[in-house]
């Protein structure tokens, strides 16, 4: 039953936000705090996933970005470390977005993490997720690329 | 199950895995084995031909010792690179490629490069969050080390205490690294550049009296001369940072009188400040990244390269396993005669087997466990050799996906070991008896 | 054990291309007899003593061994009856070199079954000393002369205590003196325990010591004498 309802949820868009959406549905936004270009690489049941956007904020406040939630799960706010004992990704408490600024959430830099997802997240299917910056919940599309990918399929593409 | 797996500490991972790789190898022995003492007579026909089996022993531990000398010594220098750039949070400089400043500023491979200006720099050392901004101003060298501008606050981050003397207080003192040419009360006169091409005489006149030395860091640094930026910019012929009237040292500089700097080293106070100042120092007319994640791209795109070591390494592994094959049929019938005397005075077929099958492991195991030790040593020498080439101390170690290599070379070679057991009790008796 | 009587009847061993290498239509042998396997060479005296043995296996008939027809029994069931009834010696003495004297008289012990192996030691050291080379159990074998090294291959066909002894030309590489004492001591060794005794000779001098002797030609027992 489970399963079916995050079929359901992976295949639908989500029409409830879609006023607040720009022209195109991997915007959201809320209040000046917009989140573009959100995208995961595809994950194995089971492990973790990182998801990757960009988040403006073009209120006249700074916004502080903290995390999200997917399927009633936590989504960290991971930062990206390599050293000699290799990889890693710590937790931060959260991320303070200075007022008409932006940041990138990218590969081996920073990152919300769904740690032990419950499903195979399958390329060309696509997710959603709430981003909690700046106090809100600012749900947001995510698209799944290949296994691996180091880029949203809409790199370079400006808004 | 793959959750399970998942969720097992990775250190169980790799025992559970090297024990299902060699398993199939020692469940076949065990099997074969059981109830037999046939060690008696291989130790006998081990002596038989001493030199023969010595051969295959070294050629099985050449082959290993390659495989995981590869291996070790290809994590090694990832480690040994990655270890060198670790202090190195978060490093802003004018637009470019941050590959060529990464190498620049932690590896100290200078190139030429746009320069920070003193705005810029004032920008970001008063940015929130900013513990310290440490200008990286190479170009100079000496006797073939790096001379480098920089503060006190990035000396003492990079190496923390010093092993000897005291920082340098005035413009024209210097901090030798670890293994730099100039010792604690040497001086020193820069050339202005270098390589082979370096001015020897560019910077005549101009002296650095070195007060201290470094503790070792296992990067390029250990070599370099570490100077207040200063003194850089003084030798250059340019302002010094400061007023006129003003001899201090270090920050604050004032943007008109600072020259500029090739890169920035920006150090938070929080462990979240790196993100946000890399966010805040993305844009237009700067460049901010983690030399990390420039080197983790760079060690990830030779994934494919490291991949295809494996590769290779296993090949081999394939093809001397298929030799040692080859090879063992070959020394069947070496002591051919002897197993049909065996078989003539009532062994039975099992216990001949047995014998073949535990002749081949003997010669499989010691190679594999000589092959072991070879690649250790190899692995350390080559290590020894690159650290002293790039400054970068390499450590090559022997890990598990060594270990993984050598089960999984164990495993395969003597289950193949059964095929040359199942051939010689397949042989002529008669024929063998005779010869 | 006691010697089980040897019963061979329409025995037929043939080559691949069909050439009758041995045709015995009835050959019997008392327990605890001595018989010289006599011919010239390729006559097929060697095949019979393959036969046997159960080395080789025959074309056609049956070879009775006490009651059991070696001729039909798989190649594991006919090394186990040469494990447990026969002694084997060659006349090259086949010792594993790098093997002690005391190790190469005990080879058995290596593969027989647990309760057996400690006897089969005890009674290998028992045979040498009885054979001359009692205080030479720890020598490694090449350092051993020929007349010695054979005397070991006795001692290693004794050692299982086997009720029937076969060998195949066991003095041939010795020289006359050996070639004799080892001929008294086989004879005398096989007869003290009963043993049937079974040798394939060109030696006369070893041939007269048995208490029978065939002589075969073309493959066929062309005499059969009381010695």
């Amino acid at each position: 039953m489970r399963a079916c309802l995050l079929s359901l949820l992976l295949i639908a868009a989500a029409p409830a936000f879609a006023e607040t959406h720009d022209h195109d549905d991997h915007v959201a936004e809320a209040e000046g705090l917009r989140v573009l270009h959100a995208w995961t690489p595809a994950t194995a049941k089971g492990a973790d996933a990182l998801v990757y956007m960009e988040v403006e904020n073009t209120s006249a406040a700074e916004a502080l970005l903290t995390g999200g939630e997917a399927d009633g799960q936590e989504l960290e706010l991971v930062g990206f470390s390599y050293g000699a004992a290799g990889e890693a990704w710590t937790v931060l408490p959260g991320l303070p977005i200075p007022a008409g600024a932006d940041v990138d959430l990218e590969p081996k830099v920073l990152a919300l993490r769904w740690s032990s997802v419950p499903m195979d997240l399958a390329p060309g299917a696509e997710l959603e997720i709430e981003v909690e910056v700046g106090g809100q919940h600012l749900p947001a599309h995510v698209e799944i690329g290949e296994a691996g990918a180091t880029a949203h399929s809409h790199a370079g593409h400006n808004h | 199950m793959a959750e399970f797996w998942a969720s097992l500490p990775p250190a169980l991972q790799d025992v559970l895995f090297a024990l299902a790789l060699i398993a199939p190898g020692l469940l076949a022995g065990a099997l074969v084995l059981r109830g037999l003492r046939p060690l008696p007579l291989v130790g006998a026909m081990l002596r038989r031909f001493v030199w023969v089996n010595t051969l295959f022993v070294a050629l099985i531990a050449v082959s290993v010792g390659l495989g995981v000398g590869l291996l070790a010594q290809e994590r090694g220098l990832r480690q040994g690179s990655a270890r060198a750039a670790e202090k190195f949070d978060l490093i802003v400089a004018a637009p470019g490629s941050e590959v060529t400043v990464m190498l620049a500023s932690v590896y100290l491979q200078p190139s030429d490069m746009a320069l920070v200006t003193g705005a810029q720099y004032a920008e970001i050392a008063g940015a929130e969050g900013v513990a310290f901004a440490a200008p990286i101003a190479f170009g100079d060298s000496y006797q073939g080390a790096p001379v480098v501008g920089t503060t006190v606050d990035f000396v003492s981050h990079l190496a923390g205490p010093l092993a000897e003397g005291r920082v340098f207080a005035t413009a024209e003192e210097a901090v030798a690294g670890a293994y730099a040419p100039v010792d604690v009360g040497g001086s020193f006169t820069p050339a202005h550049g270098h390589g082979p091409g370096a001015e020897g005489g560019a910077h005549e006149g101009f002296a650095y009296a070195v007060t201290g030395r470094m503790a070792p860091t296992g990067s390029p640094w250990d070599r370099a001369l570490l100077v207040p930026v200063e003194g850089v910019w003084a030798v250059h012929g340019l302002a010094n940072g400061h007023a006129p009237d003003d001899s201090r040292i270090g920050p604050p500089f004032v943007p008109e009188m600072m020259p500029g700097t090739p890169a920035v080293l920006v150090h938070a106070t929080e462990l979240w400040g790196n993100y946000a100042l890399k966010s805040r120092f993305t844009r237009n007319d700067l460049m901010a990244f983690f030399p990390g994640t420039v080197l983790a791209q760079l060690h990830g795109l030779m994934r494919d390269v490291r991949s295809a070591m494996s590769l290779m390494a296993v090949l081999t592994q394939v093809l001397v396993t298929l030799s040692v094959l080859i090879g063992l049929m070959i020394m069947v019938r070496l002591i051919a005669r002897s197993l049909a005397l065996l078989r003539a005075i009532g062994a039975p077929l099992r216990f001949v087997f047995a014998v073949v099958w535990a002749y081949s492991a003997a010669l499989i195991l010691s190679g594999a466990a000589l092959g072991l030790a070879l690649g250790w040593v190899a692995a350390r020498g080559i290590s020894a050799v690159v650290t002293a080439r790039t400054d970068v101390l390499v450590t090559a170690n022997l890990g598990w996906p060594e270990a993984h290599l050598v089960a999984g070379f164990i495993s395969l070679t003597l289950f193949m070991a059964l095929l040359p057991a199942w051939l010689a009790v397949r042989r002529p008796l008669l024929t063998d008896l005779r010869t | 054990m006691t010697a089980p009587a040897l019963h061979v009847e329409n025995l037929r061993v043939t080559s691949r291309e069909g050439r009758v290498l041995l045709d015995v239509p009835l050959l019997t042998l008392d327990a605890g007899q001595s018989l010289a396997l006599r011919g010239a060479s390729g006559a097929g005296k060697s095949t019979l003593l393959h036969v046997l043995s159960g080395l080789v296996r025959p074309s056609a008939g049956r070879v009775i061994w006490g009651a059991q027809d070696i001729a039909a029994l798989t190649e594991d069931a006919r090394a186990r009856f040469r494990r447990e009834t026969l002694g084997l010696i060659f006349q090259d003495c086949h010792l594993f070199e790098e093997l002690s004297a005391l190790g190469n008289a005990g080879l058995a012990s290596a593969f027989a079954p647990k309760a057996d192996r400690a006897p089969i030691r005890s009674a290998a050291a028992q045979w040498l000393a009885a054979l001359g080379l009692g205080q030479a159990g720890s020598r490694a074998v090449d350092s051993f002369s020929g007349g010695e090294r054979q005397r070991i291959a006795v001692a290693r066909a004794l050692a299982g205590s086997p009720p029937v002894i076969l060998a195949d030309e066991p003095t041939a590489a010795l020289d006359r003196a050996n070639a004799d004492a080892l001929g008294a001591d086989l004879v005398r060794l096989a007869a003290e325990g009963g043993r049937t005794l079974i040798t394939v000779t060109h030696d006369a001098g070893l041939a007269a010591r048995m208490g029978r002797q065939i002589t075969i030609a073309d493959g066929k027992i062309v005499e059969d004498s009381d010695g």
